[in-house]
């Protein structure tokens, strides 16, 4: 209502008096104006509009908003550091920039001093984890339960008049009403209660929510990132074993490869393929664009891909079939059929090859026409490999006018395939001659020319394959089913017979002549030996090496009439043919190397080789052995594979020489032929011939050792004497050893002499400790014996605790066995920690090559030992056998055995420590380790499987220290816990479910790693601090006790939530401030 | 409507023309606001006052949702979240420890040791920075910018009640940049220095004005802002790497070795092991073995930037001093 002044109030009621108004205007005195002024505009003042302006955004806004204050703030912080005007709105707000900052370096520190990259990657997880909690806990838990039991949104924001983001309820006192557009008092009393009351529950609970819910998460979410790393780890290994290498350079290298060999073998293009710069570029844009070798990158290459002059050849897509195998790595057979068919030949070179070639001579020279080339050229070509059936007793070179005739029709540059087809048409094969054709008669001097070609081998396989070979192929169907008819069971008498009745054969002209027959059977009469010499000389000498095959003949030939005498004179004369054989063997091999001195390629070398003519038994010997090499070795390899040959058959000989020598000095007279054939045989058997010994021989070397001989004495005086491998056994039984030379012996293994003297070592234990003698045959020491055969077999490395052991002879089955596996492991374990340069030095003495170490690897041995520890094991120890030593993949053998695969570099041992670690726990988790009573509850097998574990994670710290009870327990039935048959069901599952990333990270990576370079990547990759105890901290902190952590801290995170979602309704109340009407009464 | 009474009222000092400088100083001290005198302690003393409250006053009038509870409240209250998260996470390292077997539970306590050594030195590291850069500031330019003032507010009457409790607080002189507390500044100056412009004067000679300004509180006030907004910025981010430093610090291996049986020994060579595997580093690149020199060189810069930046800044060079009238801007005179 207007107050005005009733005089006023008067003149507007009446309007008769306007002019009087406005007439009035002069005389208005200055506070009537101002009166006038305000009254007029009583109703129209209004407070000014609000500046401020509630924001109203998504979570995906908010993000983007949090986003960019982060770049607000960091230039908010430059511009206050310049120029010191800043409002207290943002000057905290760089509080929170600092605090993210101090994240991320606290974050890439502590990833620094991670072990593993899984722990690294965390640590900046967790960090982001941390700052995400903190801002996710008040909205999930606080704002938003408000919001659905209230009604009221607590995380609201506004934007001030200043320009800054604020949020609405910060401060209790100042909440800026007029920009939310609330109006009612109750409401706004709601509003700032709830929202006071659940600020102070967030700034209650924040403390214990925030990191519960970041650890919960790294909890949840650590295994995961352990998955993608090995992955990444495994593609990274596998590409640096195969030398990052992708396909299309193993096709690259293999085209490249091949071709080339294929130029060389062909001798036409020494050059460099022309065109392999551009090939190089072709498939350097594939590979680097990654794209997939498709129908384009073939037709490109077959255009660019050549053999010398090929590219003609390749004229259409058929073409590239060879190339298109390079993947399969059947490109050289593929690129020779191409070759063979398109390829052309130059006449010079076919003129100097046929001159080369040998063909069979079925008739005398003159008539030309009729000769018949039988395998002089192979089906694989002119350059193919040699064919082993040469035979060039039968052969004869092709005369000038022939092979005038055969350039004149193949014409210039002809196809290789022309050639052949010429040839083979021209010399017709030997299979096509059917038997009905009339031939020429054949005479005495074939027959032994075929005996003769048959050789000393008198197979029947033997005789047909050169039956086949010979061109005597008109009687070669019948004589081939005379040969399958002839059985091994058959006497002499039974041969002959059927001999008779190849009379009776049509069309063979051959053996229409009895005199012909009678003198085949004589002269596989004179080379026949009675029928059980027979059968021994026929699967003897298959078998048996050069040497055998001549003691072989030898023995056949010794028959039961002989006198010692005749005998003698046997010796003698097969000593004569060996000193001729070596005599040819060696000079033949001594000429072949003088002309193959001056030479620098295999034709020519092959060539000077042909030019030997008539060459002996040792030259074609060796020409054969050229031919065989040509295609697979390089020259000097060749010739000093022929040198060794020389010096072996040097060797050999002379200790055959040597043997006979020996043998017939002690033929006496109580020598029977028997026993000279079986010694003989014997003989063939040992690769060292020495001194033969008889029983008082055997006595007298044993007298002449002494009382306690040393090791390398027997060893030496041993050697002196040829004596077989149970004669060996024997001995070493009979002779009584002392302890510190037997030590000493075993400490400088022979493996010659492993075999007995372990037993001998064991044999000795079980004289010592008589409970190892009984228990025997438990299966456990049984295996865990043939272990520790295993390793003390093959693995040098324990040598040192060999030394120890015995040292302590005395001690009892349980520290035996305990003693063994301390070593076990204390040898494979670092229990220690020391510097980097420590752990350098101290693997690469590992590294270094150990005394007597077998050639092909610790490892392999081991691995091939233990499976054959497997056979000798009795039969009702298959499941222990299993269990023990189990399958291809996981047992706990072969857990071990990549353990000790790994000692090759320490940190393999340090990695594969949590396999064995994750392996156990795993079983141990699913109850598949218990002791025998099978009763968990009981309270002495805590202790022991805190022992087992103990055992296992810290090495042998715990034993030597003896904590954790471990001397108070019976070793034995620890031991046989944990080599439990059941735990090992199912053993590749279990390991592929539960240790699979660690132990795929061995196998992929360390298998191939050798020398000390490597090993330093290695270590930078895999380990920051090298020690064995703090990764099996971490392991055993995070792998094995998750669920003891959780059972302690989920409950505890479900009763942080449960507690701030029941409190919301009792907030927001406001019947104390704003009673309902009626009840008590109006205001005061 | 209501009869609202200031409480000044009822309790106006009873000051006179005769009473005494001393006794004028404690009449105005009961009632109002003032800054009492600093001491060694003193932000001990506002702390654990904080802490103290927070759970016996703050906690309930904020769940109660009274109309009281202030943002010098809500602050205070955030206090508590640190200490708690802190210990939270060192129970997150610890409390499990126990249903470990042996061999795992030893391991797990060594790595919670460090760790427990990492939080608590965080939290010493964010202190240590603040107080540092603080005093050296507080020497060179005569501004003591943790200085505090008691804050004698009078509340409300929560319903139910008939007249609203006075509470205490020790809010900070210098905490707002814009709204610092210069009419406190100024009281206590002319209650304890006879000047009103004491204060102003003490630091605008430290500033490097010779003479004695006229007004000095026109060009201090100015000063006294940009020094607070600078040294403010520069400690919300040097605070955290030191705190950042504490944490390398404190998770070094020499700290699993602490026992209970001989703390003080087993802290001193905690101290001494981690230091020295703190600048020693890791050999296996050379991010790892700088990294722990880097922290400590960069804390050590950021320390001194965050004193010396505001101090330069602070000092007036009568050489560069700066007309404030713009002599290319055209005025119009009426």
């Amino acid at each position: 209502m207007k107050v005005i002044s009733p005089v006023l109030q008067d003149r507007l009621n009446n309007q008769k008096n306007v002019a009087f108004l406005e007439n009035k205007k002069e005389t208005e005195n200055k506070h009537e104006k101002i009166y006038n002024d305000l009254t007029n505009k009583a109703n129209q003042v209004k407070p000014n509009e609000p500046k401020a302006k509630l924001v109203d955004e998504n979570l995906l806004e908010a993000g983007v908003s949090a986003i960019k204050g982060v770049g607000s703030d960091s230039v908010n912080f430059v511009k206050a550091v310049k120029t010191g005007k800043m409002s207290d709105n943002n000057l905290g707000r760089i509080n929170d920039l600092g605090m993210k900052a101090g994240g991320v370096l606290i974050a890439s520190y502590l990833a620094t001093k991670a072990k593993t990259k899984t722990e690294a990657l965390m640590q900046f997880i967790g960090g982001g984890a941390f700052f995400a909690s903190m801002a996710l806990w008040p909205k999930l838990f606080i704002n938003l339960p408000a919001k659905l039991v209230h009604k009221v949104d607590i995380g609201k924001k506004y934007i001030s008049a200043q320009g800054d983001k604020k949020d609405l309820y910060l401060d209790n006192q100042f909440i800026v009403w007029d920009a939310t557009g609330i109006t009612g008092e109750k409401e706004r009393e709601k509003c700032r209660k709830t929202a006071l009351q659940n600020r102070t529950l967030w700034m209650a609970t924040a403390g214990f929510a925030t990191p519960l819910m970041t650890s919960l998460f790294g909890n949840f979410i650590e295994p995961k990132v352990r998955d993608i790393v090995t992955e990444h780890d495994i593609k990274v290994a596998s590409r640096r074993i195969n030398g990052n290498r992708t396909k299309v350079d193993i096709a690259k290298d293999a085209i490249k490869d091949k071709a080339l060999a294929l130029t060389n073998k062909v001798g036409l293009h020494k050059k460099e393929l022309h065109n392999e710069r551009k090939i190089a570029k072709l498939i350097d844009s594939y590979s680097s664009s990654s794209k997939p070798a498709d129908k384009q990158f073939f037709d490109e290459l077959a255009q660019l891909l050549y053999v010398g002059d090929l590219s003609n050849d390749f004229r259409s897509l058929d073409d590239v079939k060879p190339i298109q195998a390079f993947n399969s790595g059947n490109l050289a057979d593929a690129l020779q059929e191409v070759y063979g068919r398109r390829a052309s030949v130059d006449a010079k070179d076919l003129k100097e090859k046929l001159q080369g070639v040998n063909i069979v001579e079925t008739k005398p020279r003159k008539h030309s026409k009729n000769l018949s080339v039988t395998k002089a050229i192979p089906k694989s070509g002119i350059f193919g490999s040699g064919n082993k059936a040469f035979q060039k007793d039968m052969l004869i070179n092709l005369e000038a006018e022939d092979i005038k005739s055969i350039t004149d029709a193949l014409g210039e540059n002809p196809t290789i395939e022309k050639v052949r087809e010429l040839l083979t048409t021209r010399y017709k094969t030997l299979n096509n001659i059917s038997a009905n054709k009339p031939l020429p008669q054949r005479g005495k001097a074939e027959i032994e020319r075929f005996m003769q070609f048959l050789g000393e081998d008198l197979s029947s396989e033997n005789i047909k394959s050169k039956l086949r070979l010979s061109s005597q192929s008109c009687v070669q169907e019948d004589i081939i089913k005379f040969i399958d008819s002839i059985k091994d069971d058959m006497t002499l008498e039974q041969i002959k017979e059927k001999l008779q009745g190849l009379k009776q054969f049509s069309g063979s002209a051959v053996l229409r002549d009895d005199t012909l027959v009678n003198n085949f059977i004589d002269t596989v009469d004179k080379n026949f030996v009675p029928t059980e010499a027979f059968k021994k000389l026929l699967t003897d000498a298959q078998n048996q090496p050069e040497g055998g095959k001549n003691i072989a003949k030898f023995v056949s030939s010794i028959k039961d009439d002989m006198s010692l005498g005749q005998i003698k004179e046997r010796l003698q004369n097969w000593q004569k043919t060996l000193s001729s054989n070596t005599d040819t063997n060696i000079n033949a091999i001594g000429r072949c190397m003088d002309i193959m001195d001056g030479k620098n390629t295999y034709e020519s070398l092959v060539d000077s080789l042909k030019t030997i003519e008539k060459p002996t038994e040792g030259e074609k010997h060796v020409i054969k052995f050229v031919n065989a090499m040509k295609d697979n070795v390089s020259l000097e390899e060749l010739k000093t594979k022929l040198k060794a040959w020389r010096k072996s058959i040097e060797q050999n000989n002379a200790k055959y020489q040597q043997a006979i020598d020996g043998y017939i000095k002690a033929i006496d007279d109580s020598c029977t032929p028997e026993t000279i054939k079986n010694t003989i045989r014997d003989m063939a058997d040992l690769k060292v011939v020495k001194k033969p010994a008889s029983e008082e021989k055997i006595s007298e070397f044993i007298k002449s050792l002494g009382l306690n001989p040393s090791p390398m004495l027997v060893k030496e005086k041993l050697s002196e004497f040829d004596l077989s491998k149970s004669q060996i056994d024997d001995l070493l039984r009979r002779v009584n050893v002392n302890m510190d030379s037997f030590k000493e012996y075993i400490l400088n293994y022979n493996m010659d002499f492993v075999v007995p003297l372990r037993r001998n070592v064991k044999e000795y234990l079980k004289t010592v400790n008589p409970i190892v003698g009984s228990r025997a045959e438990s299966g456990y020491t049984r295996t865990y014996f043939a272990v520790m055969d295993n390793i003390f077999n093959k693995l040098g490395f324990v040598k040192k605790s060999e030394k120890e052991l015995l040292e302590r002879i005395t001690m009892t089955t349980d520290e035996y066995c305990y003693e063994n596996l301390r070593e076990f492991f204390k040898n494979l374990v670092a229990d220690v920690e020391f510097d980097s340069k420590e752990y350098h030095q101290l693997v690469e003495k590992l590294l270094r090559p150990l005394e007597k170490c077998p050639s092909e690897g610790l490892i392999d041995d081991a691995m091939r030992a233990s499976k054959n520890i497997a056979k000798g094991l009795p039969a009702g120890d298959k499941v222990l056998n299993r269990a023990f030593l189990g399958s291809e993949d996981g047992s706990m053998i072969n857990v071990i055995q990549n353990y000790i695969q790994a000692q090759k570099t320490n940190i393999e041992a340090i990695v594969a420590r949590p396999v064995i670690c994750a392996n156990f726990e795993a079983r141990l988790k699913e109850g598949k380790i218990r002791p025998f009573n099978k009763d968990i509850t009981k309270p002495g097998e805590e202790k022991l499987l805190s022992a087992a574990k103990y055992l296992i994670y810290q090495g042998n710290v715990a034993a030597v220290n003896n904590k954790a009870g471990i001397a108070d327990i019976n070793f034995v039935e620890l031991m046989k816990s944990l080599y439990d048959p059941e735990a090992f069901k199912n053993e590749p599952e279990f390991i592929q479910k539960h240790v699979k990333d660690l132990l795929v990270q061995i196998d992929e990576d360390f298998v191939k790693s050798n020398g000390s370079k490597e090993l330093k990547n290695a270590t930078r990759k895999y380990l920051r601090n090298p020690s064995l105890n703090s990764l099996a901290q971490k392991y055993a902190t995070s792998l094995y006790n998750n669920k003891s952590w959780l059972k302690i801290f989920a409950p505890m995170a479900a009763v942080l939530v449960a507690t701030t979602l029941l409190v919301q309704p009792l907030f927001g109340n406001i019947k104390k401030e704003f009673p309902e009407e009626g009840e008590k009464g109006g205001t005061k | 409507m209501q009869q609202i009474k200031s409480p000044s009222i009822e309790n106006l000092p009873k000051i006179g023309y005769y009473t005494s400088k001393e006794q004028k100083k404690e009449e105005f001290y009961k009632n109002e606001s003032h800054i009492y005198k600093q001491g060694p302690l003193s932000g001990v003393k506002a702390g654990a006052h904080k802490l103290y409250n927070d759970f016996l006053t703050y906690f309930p009038k904020g769940f109660a949702g009274s109309k009281n509870s202030d943002f010098y409240e809500y602050l205070s209250l955030g206090m508590v979240p640190y200490i708690v998260g802190s210990a939270t996470l060192i129970a997150l390292y610890s409390a499990a420890n126990r249903k470990f077997l042996d061999s795992d539970a030893s391991c797990a306590r060594s790595a919670a040791k460090c760790f427990g050594a990492g939080v608590v030195l965080y939290g010493i590291g964010k202190w240590a920075s603040q107080k540092l850069s603080r005093t050296l500031i507080h020497a060179s330019t005569g501004v003591d910018l943790n200085m505090r003032y008691i804050n004698k507010k009078q509340e409300l009457p929560e319903p139910g009640q008939e007249k609203g409790i006075v509470r205490v607080q020790y809010p900070g002189v210098f905490d707002s940049v814009n709204f610092f507390r210069k009419d406190l500044l100024s009281k206590d100056s002319e209650l304890n220095h006879g000047d009103i412009n004491a204060y102003n004067d003490k630091i605008a000679k430290k500033a490097g004005f010779k003479n004695k300004l006229n007004c000095p509180a026109q060009t201090m006030d100015d000063k006294i802002r940009e020094l607070k907004a600078r040294s403010c910025a520069l400690e919300n981010v040097n605070k955290y790497i030191l705190a950042a430093l504490g944490v390398a610090f404190g998770v070094q291996k020499g700290f699993s070795g602490l026992t209970f049986r001989r703390p003080f020994e087993s802290l001193k060579n905690a101290f001494k092991d981690s230091a020295k595997q703190l600048w020693k580093g890791n050999d296996r690149n050379l991010v790892t073995k700088h990294y722990g020199k880097a922290l400590i060189f960069a804390s050590i810069a950021s320390t001194l930037s965050s004193w010396l930046i505001p101090t330069i800044a602070f000092k007036h060079n009568p050489n560069k001093m700066t007309s404030k009238v713009d002599t290319k801007k055209e005025y119009e005179v009426a």
